[in-house]
């Protein structure tokens, strides 16, 4: 160590805030950022508040400091950028690296303090910002209602997502030897992996009908390919620091670092001011990005021709895309425009070799799309009926008065038993069947429309996973295909008893785990169609809870087909601390306080014991009917000769090739017809004849007849529960 | 003791220094001569660590430079163009050095400052050419280091400044044995400071000569003869250059100064004199000896 000052081997604080000093203009700016983004929104959001209970003031005081917090998040990504680009432009000036690399100080302690020098210029304003938040929630008195935990992870989670991204645009101001370029690499290093899988995605989808892709995997994935998507995507269901997330963003920040450092030390000073300062790098950075820019020409191409000669826009799009971009970069790699004339054999190499990766799925190779395994080869197949049953996924946490819906978890039922499987295998040939028949793919086809869902009921999405017996996994997905064309298959899997344990894992929990929470009706006014069990003892609950257990999994199919639900039944789920809602999010909860999700599961006419239960226990579900009296009028609005004629209409287009009639949609209310109905004989007909749109939420056995729908009037002083909205069912 | 051995740089396709060999002493004033593009910034960078060797070896009191930092700390690099921090004073570079170099002396910077008659809280970036370079020469003496590299420092001083700096780094030569390393284009700035000589061209060091040793074998003798002299008229001499200005000849030749004076006597000359030769004269005679034109090579 030459410096006088005392310091380590490596890191240096009088050169650290030398440097911070001289570039006093960035933690300036992010602090003024900051203090409007914290302190001054958070005073002006208690100012404009009326609030007076516990639990709102608690979501009030975490306001600057959550880790969800949209503009604080904002100013760490702008800021990580800048710093990084600033406090390391100096290594892309001949003048600064000849001063620098002159004087006694190693490559490595160089790094080291510049780096940590990008990280004061943000954590000095953050701190004062930070301090300034608690000195406004000291000021009006509410400071004790603030969530330490939730305090802490916003910090910790700011830091670590500012430190991942500020270590991306670090290692790419060391490979590149201008600050421009720098930039274009640190877009490159940060959007390439999203870019990748997002056109992934979308290329598969486009060749693709029956591709499984975003449903389970993709968003998960994006956020593990680019520190700015994990640390902007960190889950909005944050109590605390999750451990996962920060330990993500932290191996982001390390790997780049330890990159950098390494790179950095390799890095020849002559460098300075060429585009990139390692002959290596320029293949890895140029050819990905010809290939996305490459892809991305050609389907934006394809998607916009939207014609027969789609595939010649695709090939255009290909070359242009691809020709484009290789000239550009060699041009900036050698920062002469000359330079457009360089390397054009290698750009015909890769042109072959991405043509023909290419043709696997432009020309489906593969048979992706009629992929069907034979029972013998199935081990285990791992089935989601996306819109069927939805009601059992959709979950509702709760923890300390705060409540957050978790409708798009996707539950995977899975099969192993030979006989289940077979019947999952049948219901998937009728979907890969429907693949290639007119009159099913029609419907799916106009799905953008709507028309197949107006004309049909409803349509059922089926996620695959075939788990080989030789290990192998093959992912399918069906989207899209008519309820009512698979309906016998989709009946035979629903009955089986692996479905139903699955489906209804609620069941599954020991009592002491379970609260049996609100009983609600479809029908009858919400002053006194619901009922809450949440103080039943446990003899009680036990009781209740077994009975209706017993009978919900004997529900069958043929009993769904010709009955509707009559109400609900709230089953509420105590985490275990194990949980992943809890597991590492530094949770503890306090007496009294506990950490729950409900799930709302049906109760059939067919329930009798259950029914005969909540009758002993003071709610008669049966007396709850629609009833004529209590309403003023009915609106029926009838679109089935209009839908019927816009889907011929639909159809004689797409015969001759021609783009789906978007500008017809909006004559849809033009055509339909509309009436009102008042004479309280016929209301009564309706009523009885139709059922709630809450009511088909729970069976998916029976469609709506969505080209009719009804909207009911209710007397003034009768409070609805969602059953305004009323549909006939789909009849033979 | 610096030791440069086959050493090689080369930018992309470009060959900037190539395959040089030289020694340079310590205590001894080393000019690096060359024309632009001759190598003489890339061969400084390389003396001082900032580069590093494509091929062959650069020590310093058997060393390696590159990422050594106690040899660093032993060497201060004035570069053509020297980098100031934005908006920074003189006092703020001395304190920045103050704190990596454990020599440097900051009552010496600021005695040379005033010395300089430049202000130590004015702005550097306010600061003429001249000016910034002289805060530049400032900050090398005072860091105290042993070798000092300068690249065209002396170019934009004013004839003062530029033998106060010559008399700063002669004192400084003498106390404590400092070594300039000093790169320029133009002979006629290092004639009076340097006592060895690199002269490189296209790269390569064309010649490396101790200038003393140049001086004592090369004479220039002025003289006026009453009969008509020839080059044949002093075979025993080796005659580099023979000029004849009206009846003033002006004679350069290779050999002990006793012999050239006693062979001239010869002649009955009706006046004599033995003058100092420039480095220019110098030079011009080394490179013909190589078939150079010299008068292309440096200013």
């Amino acid at each position: 160590m030459t410096s006088n000052r005392s310091s380590s081997k490596f890191i240096d604080f009088g050169m650290i805030f030398g440097y911070v000093r001289r570039t006093v203009w960035l933690p300036t700016l992010i602090f003024l950022s900051l203090f409007f983004a914290m302190p001054v929104a958070l005073a002006l959001k208690i100012q404009t508040s009326v609030v007076g209970i516990t639990t709102q003031w608690n979501a009030l005081t975490i306001y600057a400091f959550e880790p969800n917090n949209a503009l604080v998040k904002f100013i760490f990504v702008v800021a990580a950028i800048v710093c990084g680009l600033v406090i390391f432009s100096f290594i892309h000036s001949q003048k600064k690296v000849d001063f620098y690399h002159s004087l006694p100080i190693s490559r490595s302690k160089l790094f080291v303090n510049n780096y940590l020098a990008g990280i004061f210029n943000l954590l000095l304003p953050y701190l004062l910002a930070v301090i300034l938040s608690l000195v406004v929630l000291a000021g009006n008195g509410i400071l004790s209602y603030l969530d330490w935990g939730i305090f802490f992870a916003g910090i910790g989670i700011h830091l670590l997502g500012y430190l991942a991204i500020y270590s991306f645009v670090v290692l790419a101001a060391v490979i590149t030897g201008n600050v421009v370029v720098n930039f274009l690499v640190a877009g490159i290093f940060l959007g390439i992996g999203p870019l990748f899988i997002g056109l992934y995605t979308w290329l598969m989808n486009t060749f693709y009908e029956n591709f499984y892709g975003a449903l389970f995997d993709t968003e998960k994935l994006l956020t593990y390919v680019s520190p700015l998507l994990r640390y902007v995507m960190i889950d909005n269901y944050q109590y605390a620091l999750d451990w996962a997330d920060a330990l993500s963003l932290f191996v982001f920040a390390a790997v780049a670092f330890v990159l950098s450092l390494f790179l950095y030390k390799k890095r020849s000073s002559e460098k300075a001011g060429s585009a990139i300062a390692f002959k290596w790098v320029k293949p890895i950075l140029k050819y990905p990005v010809i290939a996305i820019c490459a892809v991305g020409f050609g389907l934006m191409l394809y998607e916009v021709s939207n014609t027969d000669e789609g595939h010649f826009w695709l090939y255009f799009g290909f070359v242009c895309g691809g020709v484009i971009s290789s000239r550009i970069i060699e041009i900036i790699y050698a920062f002469d425009f000359k330079a457009i004339k360089k390397n054009w054999v290698s750009l015909a190499v890769f042109a072959v070799v991405f043509a023909c990766i290419m043709a696997v799925p432009v020309a489906d190779l593969t048979k992706y799309d009629a992929y069907q395994p034979k029972a013998e080869q199935v081990n285990k197949i791992e089935l989601d009926l996306e819109y069927f049953n939805k009601f059992a996924e959709n979950r509702s946490y709760n923890f300390n008065y705060r409540y957050y819906n978790d409708d798009n978890r996707n539950r995977l039922i899975a099969f192993t038993e030979e006989a289940d499987i077979a019947k999952v295998l049948a219901l998937t040939a009728k979907a890969v069947q429907m693949t290639e028949d007119p009159e099913a793919d029609v419907y799916h086809d106009y799905m953008d429309y709507n028309w197949g869902n107006i004309y049909r009921g409803s349509n059922t999405s089926i996620g695959v996973i075939y788990t080989l017996e030789n290990g192998n996994k093959v992912k399918r997905y069906y989207s899209y295909r008519p309820t009512d064309l698979l309906m016998d298959e989709i009946s035979q899997v629903v009955d089986t008893n692996a479905y139903k344990t699955q489906i209804y894992s609620d069941f599954n929990k020991n009592i002491e785990d379970i609260v049996i929470g609100d009983i609600i009706a479809f029908e009858g006014s919400s002053s006194e169609n619901n009922f809450n069990l949440e103080s039943l003892n446990l003899i009680a609950r036990q009781k209740l809870y077994n009975t209706y257990k017993e009978e919900l999994l004997a529900l069958d199919s043929n009993v769904m087909k010709t009955t509707m639900p009559i109400g609900t039944v709230e089953i509420m789920v105590l985490l275990s601390p194990d949980h992943p809602m809890i597991k590492g999010r530094n949770i503890v909860l306090e007496k009294g306080q506990s950490f729950t999700y409900s799930v709302y599961y049906p109760i059939y006419p067919s329930f009798k014991n259950t029914l005969k239960e909540l009758q002993a226990l003071g709610l008669d579900l049966q007396v709850f009917e629609a009833n004529a009296e209590n309403v003023v009028s009915v609106d029926i609005t009838d679109s089935t000769v209009y839908n019927e004629a816009m889907l011929e209409k639909q159809k004689a287009l797409d015969a001759q090739g021609m783009a789906g009639p978007m500008a017809t949609v909006e004559d849809k209310a033009i055509g339909a017809e509309v009436k009102t109905i008042k004479d309280k004989a016929e209301i009564a007909k309706i009523l009885k004849e139709s059922y709630t749109e809450k009511a088909y939420e729970y069976n998916s056995f029976i469609l709506p007849n969505n080209n009719i729908s009804i909207n009911v009037n209710y007397i003034s002083d009768y409070s609805d529960y969602g059953a305004t909205s009323r549909y006939f069912p789909v009849k033979d | 003791m610096i030791v440069v051995n086959g050493v090689s740089k080369s930018f992309g396709d470009i060959l900037a220094v190539d395959n040089i060999t030289l020694d340079i002493k310590k205590g001894s004033v080393f000019g690096l001569i060359g024309t632009n593009g001759a190598g003489k910034s890339t061969l400084l960078r390389l003396l001082c660590g900032i580069l590093a060797e494509d091929a062959g070896t650069v020590t310093i009191d058997g060393e390696r430079v590159f990422e050594n930092i106690a040899i660093k700390e032993r060497c201060f690099y004035i570069s053509d163009n020297q980098y100031f921090f934005s908006n920074c004073t003189p006092n703020d570079m001395r304190n920045y050095y103050a704190d990596i170099y454990r020599k440097f002396d900051k009552n010496r910077f600021d005695s040379l400052l005033q010395s300089f008659g430049l202000n130590p809280k004015r702005k550097i970036n306010t600061f003429s050419k001249g000016m910034k370079k002289q805060v530049s020469v400032i900050c090398a003496v005072s860091a105290m280091t042993d070798y000092i590299f300068c690249d065209e420092t002396f170019d934009g001083l004013d004839p003062v400044m530029r033998q106060a700096v010559k008399s700063i780094f002669a004192g400084d030569i003498a106390d404590r044995e400092m070594t300039p390393i000093i790169a320029s284009h133009n002979l006629r700035e290092l004639e009076d400071i340097c006592d060895h000589i690199g002269l490189l061209h296209k790269g390569g060091m064309l010649l490396s000569h101790d200038l003393e040793d140049m001086k004592l074998g090369i004479h220039k003798i002025q003289a006026v003869f009453n009969e008509e002299i020839t080059r044949e008229s002093f075979p025993s001499l080796e005659i580099i250059s023979l000029d004849k200005r009206g009846s003033l000849y002006t004679i350069v030749v290779r050999g002990q100064e006793k012999e050239a004076a006693a062979a001239l006597n010869s002649k009955n000359p009706v006046f004599m004199e033995i003058l100092p030769l420039t480095l220019e004269e110098i030079f011009i005679s080394e490179t013909e000896v190589t078939g150079y034109d010299i008068k292309s090579l440096i200013v």
